[in-house]
Protein backbone atom coordinates (compact mmCIF):
# COMPACT_ATOMS: atom_id res chain seq x y z
CA UNK A 1 0.00 0.00 0.00
CA UNK A 2 2.86 2.08 0.71
CA UNK A 3 4.38 1.87 -2.51
CA UNK A 4 0.72 3.03 -4.38
CA UNK A 5 0.26 5.61 -2.15
CA UNK A 6 3.59 7.07 -2.10
CA UNK A 7 3.44 7.04 -6.23
CA UNK A 8 0.23 8.44 -6.15
CA UNK A 9 0.73 11.23 -3.92
CA UNK A 10 4.04 12.15 -5.79
CA UNK A 11 2.03 12.35 -9.34
CA UNK A 12 -0.97 13.76 -7.69
CA UNK A 13 1.23 17.09 -6.34
CA UNK A 14 3.17 17.07 -9.06
CA UNK A 15 0.03 17.03 -11.61
CA UNK A 16 -2.81 17.66 -10.43
CA UNK A 17 -3.53 21.26 -11.21
CA UNK A 18 -6.88 21.34 -8.89
CA UNK A 19 -4.37 20.53 -5.83
CA UNK A 20 -3.63 23.95 -4.86
CA UNK A 21 -1.17 23.74 -1.40
CA UNK A 22 -3.45 21.07 -0.14
CA UNK A 23 -0.92 18.54 1.81
CA UNK A 24 -3.34 15.10 0.89
CA UNK A 25 -3.31 12.08 3.03
CA UNK A 26 -5.12 8.77 2.16
CA UNK A 27 -8.29 9.68 4.26
CA UNK A 28 -8.61 12.80 1.95
CA UNK A 29 -12.18 12.92 0.05
CA UNK A 30 -11.80 14.13 -3.45
CA UNK A 31 -14.27 16.74 -2.32
CA UNK A 32 -11.25 18.67 -0.48
CA UNK A 33 -9.66 19.27 -3.14
CA UNK A 34 -9.87 23.12 -3.38
CA UNK A 35 -11.26 23.04 -7.29
CA UNK A 36 -12.92 19.53 -7.72
CA UNK A 37 -15.50 19.61 -9.85
CA UNK A 38 -16.12 17.35 -12.88
CA UNK A 39 -13.26 18.82 -14.69
CA UNK A 40 -10.96 17.66 -11.78
CA UNK A 41 -12.15 14.32 -11.91
CA UNK A 42 -10.78 13.75 -15.18
CA UNK A 43 -8.02 15.09 -14.86
CA UNK A 44 -7.51 12.46 -12.25
CA UNK A 45 -8.81 10.09 -14.10
CA UNK A 46 -5.89 10.70 -16.70
CA UNK A 47 -3.09 10.65 -14.20
CA UNK A 48 -4.12 7.70 -12.61
CA UNK A 49 -4.22 5.78 -16.23
CA UNK A 50 -1.59 7.04 -17.16
CA UNK A 51 0.70 6.06 -13.91
CA UNK A 52 -1.28 2.97 -13.00
CA UNK A 53 -3.08 1.72 -16.47
CA UNK A 54 -6.16 1.26 -14.52
CA UNK A 55 -9.23 2.65 -16.44
CA UNK A 56 -11.35 4.46 -13.53
CA UNK A 57 -14.93 5.48 -14.71
CA UNK A 58 -15.59 8.89 -13.73
CA UNK A 59 -18.69 8.26 -11.88
CA UNK A 60 -16.51 6.38 -9.70
CA UNK A 61 -14.35 9.84 -8.34
CA UNK A 62 -17.21 11.19 -6.41
CA UNK A 63 -16.35 13.90 -3.76
CA UNK A 64 -17.00 11.32 -1.07
CA UNK A 65 -14.47 8.76 -2.87
CA UNK A 66 -10.79 8.35 -0.20
CA UNK A 67 -7.39 8.61 -1.18
CA UNK A 68 -7.58 5.30 0.41
CA UNK A 69 -10.30 3.55 -1.82
CA UNK A 70 -8.36 4.24 -4.92
CA UNK A 71 -5.05 2.79 -3.85
CA UNK A 72 -7.02 -0.39 -2.95
CA UNK A 73 -8.28 -0.21 -6.49
CA UNK A 74 -4.98 0.13 -7.81
CA UNK A 75 -3.55 -2.49 -5.86
CA UNK A 76 -6.18 -4.80 -7.21
CA UNK A 77 -7.53 -3.66 -10.25
CA UNK A 78 -9.36 -7.29 -10.72
CA UNK A 79 -11.89 -6.33 -8.14
CA UNK A 80 -12.75 -2.58 -9.95
CA UNK A 81 -15.85 -4.43 -12.05
CA UNK A 82 -17.18 -5.59 -8.78
CA UNK A 83 -16.78 -2.14 -7.15
CA UNK A 84 -17.82 -0.26 -9.95
CA UNK A 85 -21.20 -2.69 -10.24
CA UNK A 86 -21.63 -2.37 -6.35
CA UNK A 87 -21.43 1.29 -6.52
CA UNK A 88 -23.35 1.60 -9.28
CA UNK A 89 -25.99 -0.69 -7.30
CA UNK A 90 -26.03 1.54 -3.98
CA UNK A 91 -26.63 5.22 -6.43
CA UNK B 1 -17.37 66.60 -28.60
CA UNK B 2 -14.62 63.74 -29.85
CA UNK B 3 -15.65 60.43 -30.19
CA UNK B 4 -13.56 57.88 -31.39
CA UNK B 5 -15.79 55.79 -33.94
CA UNK B 6 -15.07 52.39 -35.48
CA UNK B 7 -13.68 53.03 -38.87
CA UNK B 8 -12.82 49.28 -39.77
CA UNK B 9 -12.20 46.18 -38.18
CA UNK B 10 -10.38 43.09 -38.86
CA UNK B 11 -9.66 39.27 -37.38
CA UNK B 12 -7.71 36.11 -38.02
CA UNK B 13 -8.28 33.24 -36.97
CA UNK B 14 -5.37 30.23 -37.53
CA UNK B 15 -5.53 27.99 -40.18
CA UNK B 16 -5.63 24.23 -37.94
CA UNK B 17 -8.83 23.93 -36.83
CA UNK B 18 -8.69 21.39 -34.19
CA UNK B 19 -12.44 19.47 -33.01
CA UNK B 20 -13.28 18.28 -29.73
CA UNK B 21 -12.58 14.64 -31.24
CA UNK B 22 -9.03 15.41 -32.54
CA UNK B 23 -8.28 16.16 -28.68
CA UNK B 24 -6.67 12.64 -28.32
CA UNK B 25 -5.00 13.14 -24.70
CA UNK B 26 -8.18 12.97 -23.28
CA UNK B 27 -10.55 10.24 -22.38
CA UNK B 28 -13.52 9.40 -25.31
CA UNK B 29 -16.14 9.65 -22.66
CA UNK B 30 -15.21 12.76 -21.74
CA UNK B 31 -14.86 14.21 -24.74
CA UNK B 32 -18.62 15.20 -24.79
CA UNK B 33 -18.22 16.98 -21.60
CA UNK B 34 -16.24 19.77 -23.60
CA UNK B 35 -19.30 20.63 -25.57
CA UNK B 36 -21.88 20.11 -22.80
CA UNK B 37 -20.11 21.93 -20.22
CA UNK B 38 -19.23 25.30 -22.81
CA UNK B 39 -20.68 24.69 -26.06
CA UNK B 40 -16.96 24.19 -27.65
CA UNK B 41 -17.32 22.13 -30.33
CA UNK B 42 -13.91 23.19 -32.39
CA UNK B 43 -11.24 25.88 -31.59
CA UNK B 44 -7.88 27.22 -34.03
CA UNK B 45 -4.27 26.62 -33.25
CA UNK B 46 -1.12 28.67 -33.79
CA UNK B 47 1.30 27.05 -35.94
CA UNK B 48 4.76 26.82 -34.88
CA UNK B 49 5.81 29.57 -36.83
CA UNK B 50 3.49 32.05 -35.57
CA UNK B 51 3.26 34.06 -32.37
CA UNK B 52 0.91 36.23 -30.43
CA UNK B 53 2.52 39.39 -32.59
CA UNK B 54 2.27 37.08 -36.22
CA UNK B 55 -1.26 36.68 -35.23
CA UNK B 56 -1.86 40.55 -34.33
CA UNK B 57 -0.22 41.68 -37.63
CA UNK B 58 -2.52 39.54 -39.68
CA UNK B 59 -5.90 40.97 -37.78
CA UNK B 60 -4.36 44.40 -38.03
CA UNK B 61 -3.60 44.24 -41.57
CA UNK B 62 -6.68 43.01 -42.69
CA UNK B 63 -8.51 45.30 -40.62
CA UNK B 64 -6.78 48.51 -42.14
CA UNK B 65 -6.92 46.73 -45.92
CA UNK B 66 -10.76 46.29 -45.04
CA UNK B 67 -11.13 49.92 -44.66
CA UNK B 68 -8.36 51.02 -47.00
CA UNK B 69 -6.10 52.72 -44.31
CA UNK B 70 -2.48 52.71 -44.89
CA UNK B 71 -0.37 51.68 -41.52
CA UNK B 72 1.77 54.45 -41.92
CA UNK B 73 -1.46 56.64 -41.12
CA UNK B 74 -1.63 54.75 -37.58
CA UNK B 75 -0.29 57.01 -34.22
CA UNK B 76 -1.19 54.42 -31.69
CA UNK B 77 -1.39 50.89 -31.59
CA UNK B 78 -2.37 49.19 -28.48
CA UNK B 79 -2.37 45.42 -28.48
CA UNK B 80 -4.73 43.82 -25.48
CA UNK B 81 -3.06 39.87 -24.70
CA UNK B 82 -2.40 37.76 -21.66
CA UNK B 83 -0.11 35.62 -23.97
CA UNK B 84 2.57 37.94 -25.04
CA UNK B 85 5.56 36.53 -27.20
CA UNK B 86 7.96 37.32 -24.47
CA UNK B 87 7.52 38.64 -20.65
CA UNK B 88 9.48 41.95 -22.29
CA UNK B 89 9.54 43.68 -24.26
CA UNK B 90 5.68 44.93 -25.12
CA UNK B 91 4.40 42.29 -28.03
CA UNK B 92 3.25 45.40 -29.68
CA UNK B 93 6.38 46.96 -30.61
CA UNK B 94 7.55 43.71 -32.70
CA UNK B 95 3.43 44.27 -34.59
CA UNK B 96 4.41 47.93 -35.05
CA UNK B 97 7.03 46.85 -37.11
CA UNK B 98 5.58 43.81 -39.13
CA UNK B 99 2.47 46.07 -40.44
CA UNK B 100 4.82 49.26 -41.07
CA UNK B 101 3.63 51.85 -38.51
CA UNK B 102 7.06 53.88 -38.06
CA UNK B 103 5.14 56.90 -37.28
CA UNK B 104 2.81 54.87 -34.23
CA UNK B 105 3.96 54.32 -30.57
CA UNK B 106 2.87 51.03 -29.19
CA UNK B 107 2.03 49.81 -26.14
CA UNK B 108 0.70 46.31 -24.63
CA UNK B 109 -2.56 45.93 -22.11
CA UNK B 110 -2.80 42.95 -19.81
CA UNK B 111 -6.72 42.41 -18.54
CA UNK B 112 -6.57 39.37 -19.57
CA UNK B 113 -10.06 37.91 -20.81
CA UNK B 114 -11.52 41.94 -20.25
CA UNK B 115 -8.30 43.01 -22.32
CA UNK B 116 -10.81 44.00 -25.43
CA UNK B 117 -13.13 45.98 -23.37
CA UNK B 118 -10.18 47.53 -21.55
CA UNK B 119 -8.60 48.30 -24.82
CA UNK B 120 -11.81 50.07 -25.86
CA UNK B 121 -11.81 52.25 -23.13
CA UNK B 122 -8.11 53.25 -23.76
CA UNK B 123 -8.41 54.36 -27.02
CA UNK B 124 -11.69 56.36 -26.87
CA UNK B 125 -9.64 58.24 -23.78
CA UNK B 126 -6.64 58.51 -26.30
CA UNK B 127 -9.00 59.71 -28.48
CA UNK B 128 -11.07 62.10 -26.89
CA UNK B 129 -8.39 63.80 -24.88
CA UNK B 130 -6.85 64.82 -28.42
CA UNK B 131 -3.80 62.73 -28.31
CA UNK B 132 -4.47 60.98 -31.21
CA UNK B 133 -6.29 61.17 -33.96
CA UNK B 134 -6.78 57.52 -34.87
CA UNK B 135 -5.97 54.06 -32.56
CA UNK B 136 -5.11 50.63 -33.78
CA UNK B 137 -6.71 48.57 -31.13
CA UNK B 138 -5.79 44.99 -31.55
CA UNK B 139 -5.90 42.02 -28.78
CA UNK B 140 -4.39 39.25 -29.91
CA UNK B 141 -4.06 35.30 -27.79
CA UNK B 142 -2.50 32.26 -28.19
CA UNK B 143 -3.22 30.24 -25.25
CA UNK B 144 -2.27 27.16 -26.98
CA UNK B 145 1.06 28.03 -25.75
CA UNK B 146 0.53 28.58 -22.09
CA UNK B 147 -1.31 25.65 -21.01
CA UNK B 148 -0.93 22.09 -20.44
CA UNK B 149 -2.07 19.93 -23.58
CA UNK B 150 -3.22 17.35 -20.91
CA UNK B 151 -5.49 19.68 -18.06
CA UNK B 152 -9.05 18.78 -19.18
CA UNK B 153 -10.06 22.00 -17.37
CA UNK B 154 -8.98 24.18 -18.99
CA UNK B 155 -7.11 23.22 -22.58
CA UNK B 156 -10.14 22.31 -24.38
CA UNK B 157 -12.22 25.50 -23.98
CA UNK B 158 -9.50 27.81 -25.30
CA UNK B 159 -8.57 28.74 -28.79
CA UNK B 160 -5.73 30.92 -30.58
CA UNK B 161 -7.18 33.97 -32.36
CA UNK B 162 -6.45 37.84 -33.10
CA UNK B 163 -8.92 40.81 -33.48
CA UNK B 164 -8.66 44.60 -34.62
CA UNK B 165 -10.21 47.73 -35.10
CA UNK B 166 -9.47 50.90 -36.16
CA UNK B 167 -10.99 54.00 -34.17
CA UNK B 168 -10.66 57.12 -35.61
CA UNK B 169 -11.66 60.78 -34.15
CA UNK B 170 -15.31 62.03 -34.84
CA UNK B 171 -17.14 64.64 -34.59
CA UNK B 172 -19.97 64.02 -33.04
CA UNK B 173 -21.09 62.66 -29.58
CA UNK B 174 -23.56 60.60 -30.91
CA UNK B 175 -21.43 57.99 -32.99
CA UNK B 176 -18.67 55.64 -32.03
CA UNK B 177 -18.03 54.54 -27.96
CA UNK B 178 -20.35 56.43 -26.40
CA UNK B 179 -19.35 55.44 -22.57
CA UNK B 180 -17.39 52.90 -20.72
CA UNK B 181 -17.13 51.38 -17.14
CA UNK B 182 -14.21 49.29 -16.02
CA UNK B 183 -13.69 47.36 -13.27
CA UNK B 184 -11.19 45.21 -11.35
CA UNK B 185 -10.71 42.84 -7.99
CA UNK B 186 -7.48 42.32 -7.49
CA UNK B 187 -8.98 40.13 -4.04
CA UNK B 188 -8.93 37.28 -7.12
CA UNK B 189 -5.77 37.81 -8.62
CA UNK B 190 -5.07 34.36 -7.99
CA UNK B 191 -8.57 32.59 -9.79
CA UNK B 192 -7.17 33.17 -13.23
CA UNK B 193 -3.30 33.03 -13.32
CA UNK B 194 0.10 31.59 -14.84
CA UNK B 195 1.65 31.75 -11.78
CA UNK B 196 5.44 31.46 -12.88
CA UNK B 197 7.45 33.04 -15.07
CA UNK B 198 7.25 36.82 -13.26
CA UNK B 199 9.31 38.05 -10.27
CA UNK B 200 6.56 36.50 -7.54
CA UNK B 201 7.75 32.51 -8.57
CA UNK B 202 11.02 33.09 -11.21
CA UNK B 203 11.01 30.07 -13.19
CA UNK B 204 14.27 29.36 -11.51
CA UNK B 205 12.58 28.98 -7.90
CA UNK B 206 9.57 27.57 -9.40
CA UNK B 207 8.71 24.10 -7.10
CA UNK B 208 6.61 22.02 -9.84
CA UNK B 209 5.75 22.16 -13.05
CA UNK B 210 2.36 22.75 -12.94
CA UNK B 211 3.20 26.82 -11.97
CA UNK B 212 4.10 27.60 -15.61
CA UNK B 213 0.73 27.13 -16.78
CA UNK B 214 -2.55 28.39 -17.19
CA UNK B 215 -4.54 27.63 -14.35
CA UNK B 216 -8.48 28.65 -13.25
CA UNK B 217 -10.77 27.68 -10.60
CA UNK B 218 -13.81 27.32 -12.86
CA UNK B 219 -16.77 27.33 -10.61
CA UNK B 220 -15.63 30.51 -9.07
CA UNK B 221 -14.74 31.85 -12.55
CA UNK B 222 -18.10 30.50 -13.82
CA UNK B 223 -20.11 32.72 -10.99
CA UNK B 224 -17.88 35.61 -11.19
CA UNK B 225 -18.97 36.01 -14.78
CA UNK B 226 -22.31 35.21 -14.45
CA UNK B 227 -22.46 38.23 -11.67
CA UNK B 228 -20.24 40.35 -13.24
CA UNK B 229 -21.64 40.22 -16.74
CA UNK B 230 -24.69 41.08 -16.00
CA UNK B 231 -23.60 43.85 -13.31
CA UNK B 232 -21.68 45.96 -15.62
CA UNK B 233 -23.80 46.01 -18.39
CA UNK B 234 -26.72 47.59 -16.45
CA UNK B 235 -23.98 49.91 -14.73
CA UNK B 236 -23.26 51.04 -18.09
CA UNK B 237 -26.69 51.53 -19.00
CA UNK B 238 -27.72 53.27 -15.92
CA UNK B 239 -24.96 55.35 -16.33
CA UNK B 240 -25.24 56.08 -20.01
CA UNK B 241 -29.11 56.71 -19.52
CA UNK B 242 -30.28 54.23 -21.95
CA UNK B 243 -32.64 51.42 -21.99
CA UNK B 244 -31.78 48.04 -22.63
CA UNK B 245 -34.63 47.68 -25.31
CA UNK B 246 -32.03 50.21 -27.47
CA UNK B 247 -29.72 47.84 -27.47
CA UNK B 248 -29.45 46.00 -31.02
CA UNK B 249 -26.36 43.37 -29.97
CA UNK B 250 -24.82 42.36 -27.03
CA UNK B 251 -20.91 41.36 -28.18
CA UNK B 252 -20.09 39.03 -24.74
CA UNK B 253 -16.82 37.81 -24.04
CA UNK B 254 -17.20 34.49 -25.94
CA UNK B 255 -16.14 32.18 -22.93
CA UNK B 256 -18.43 29.92 -22.24
CA UNK B 257 -22.37 29.33 -23.88
CA UNK B 258 -23.97 28.83 -20.30
CA UNK B 259 -22.45 31.73 -18.88
CA UNK B 260 -23.72 34.10 -21.86
CA UNK B 261 -27.25 32.54 -21.58
CA UNK B 262 -26.98 33.08 -17.73
CA UNK B 263 -26.27 36.77 -18.31
CA UNK B 264 -29.01 36.68 -21.20
CA UNK B 265 -31.76 35.62 -18.31
CA UNK B 266 -30.75 37.75 -15.93
CA UNK B 267 -31.20 40.95 -17.90
CA UNK B 268 -34.10 39.29 -19.23
CA UNK B 269 -33.46 39.60 -22.83
CA UNK B 270 -33.68 37.00 -25.28
CA UNK B 271 -30.12 35.01 -26.17
CA UNK B 272 -30.37 35.67 -29.86
CA UNK B 273 -29.11 39.51 -29.43
CA UNK B 274 -25.96 38.09 -28.07
CA UNK B 275 -23.33 36.98 -30.75
CA UNK B 276 -21.91 33.91 -30.68
CA UNK B 277 -19.64 31.92 -32.62
CA UNK B 278 -17.75 30.09 -29.70
CA UNK B 279 -19.12 26.67 -30.64
CA UNK B 280 -16.26 27.26 -33.92
CA UNK B 281 -13.03 29.07 -32.19
CA UNK B 282 -13.71 28.01 -28.42
CA UNK B 283 -12.53 30.92 -25.93
CA UNK B 284 -10.11 33.12 -27.24
CA UNK B 285 -9.81 35.25 -24.30
CA UNK B 286 -8.72 38.42 -24.57
CA UNK B 287 -9.13 38.25 -28.35
CA UNK B 288 -12.80 37.14 -28.05
CA UNK B 289 -14.97 40.69 -28.29
CA UNK B 290 -13.13 41.84 -31.08
CA UNK B 291 -13.22 38.50 -33.10
CA UNK B 292 -17.01 38.35 -32.31
CA UNK B 293 -17.27 42.13 -33.33
CA UNK B 294 -15.70 41.98 -36.81
CA UNK B 295 -17.63 38.97 -37.58
CA UNK B 296 -20.89 40.35 -36.30
CA UNK B 297 -20.19 43.56 -38.94
CA UNK B 298 -19.28 41.53 -41.54
CA UNK B 299 -22.00 39.61 -41.38
CA UNK B 300 -24.53 42.38 -41.09
CA UNK B 301 -25.48 40.99 -37.69
CA UNK B 302 -24.42 44.61 -36.82
CA UNK B 303 -25.40 47.41 -39.24
CA UNK B 304 -23.77 51.56 -39.47
CA UNK B 305 -26.03 53.27 -36.45
CA UNK B 306 -27.04 50.35 -34.18
CA UNK B 307 -25.95 50.55 -30.90
CA UNK B 308 -24.46 47.44 -29.43
CA UNK B 309 -22.61 46.90 -25.94
CA UNK B 310 -19.33 44.90 -25.58
CA UNK B 311 -18.86 43.01 -22.45
CA UNK B 312 -16.23 40.89 -21.11
CA UNK B 313 -14.51 39.52 -17.57
CA UNK B 314 -11.69 37.63 -16.97
CA UNK B 315 -8.31 37.41 -14.60
CA UNK B 316 -7.66 40.55 -12.52
CA UNK B 317 -9.83 39.76 -11.12
CA UNK B 318 -11.30 42.29 -14.20
CA UNK B 319 -14.64 43.40 -16.19
CA UNK B 320 -15.77 46.20 -18.31
CA UNK B 321 -18.47 46.96 -20.94
CA UNK B 322 -18.37 49.70 -23.83
CA UNK B 323 -21.50 51.54 -25.18
CA UNK B 324 -20.64 51.61 -28.77
CA UNK B 325 -22.86 53.32 -31.47
CA UNK B 326 -21.72 51.47 -34.91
Amino acid sequence: MNDVWQKMKEVLVDNLFEIGDLLITRDTRLGEIPDWDSMAAVNLQILLHDTFHVDLPLDLLQEETTFSELITLMEHPEKLSEVVRKFRESN
Amino acid sequence: MRSAVIASTGSYLPETVVSNEDLIQFPRAAIQMIGEKTGVFYRRVASDKECTSDLAAHAALKCLEKGGYMAAQVEGILLATSSPDRMQPATATRVQHIIGAKKAFAFDINSVCSGSTFGIAMADALIKSGYCENVLLIAAEVYSRIMNQKDFASYPFFGDGSGAVFFHAGNTSHEGVLHSCLRTDGSGSDTISVPAGGTMMPFAKMTNARFAFFKMKGIDVFNFAVDKGYEIVLQLLKEAETSISNIKCFICHQANVNIIQKIAHKLNVSVDRFFMNLSSYGNTAGASVLIALDEAISAGVVQKGDLIITVAFGGGLSWGANLIRI
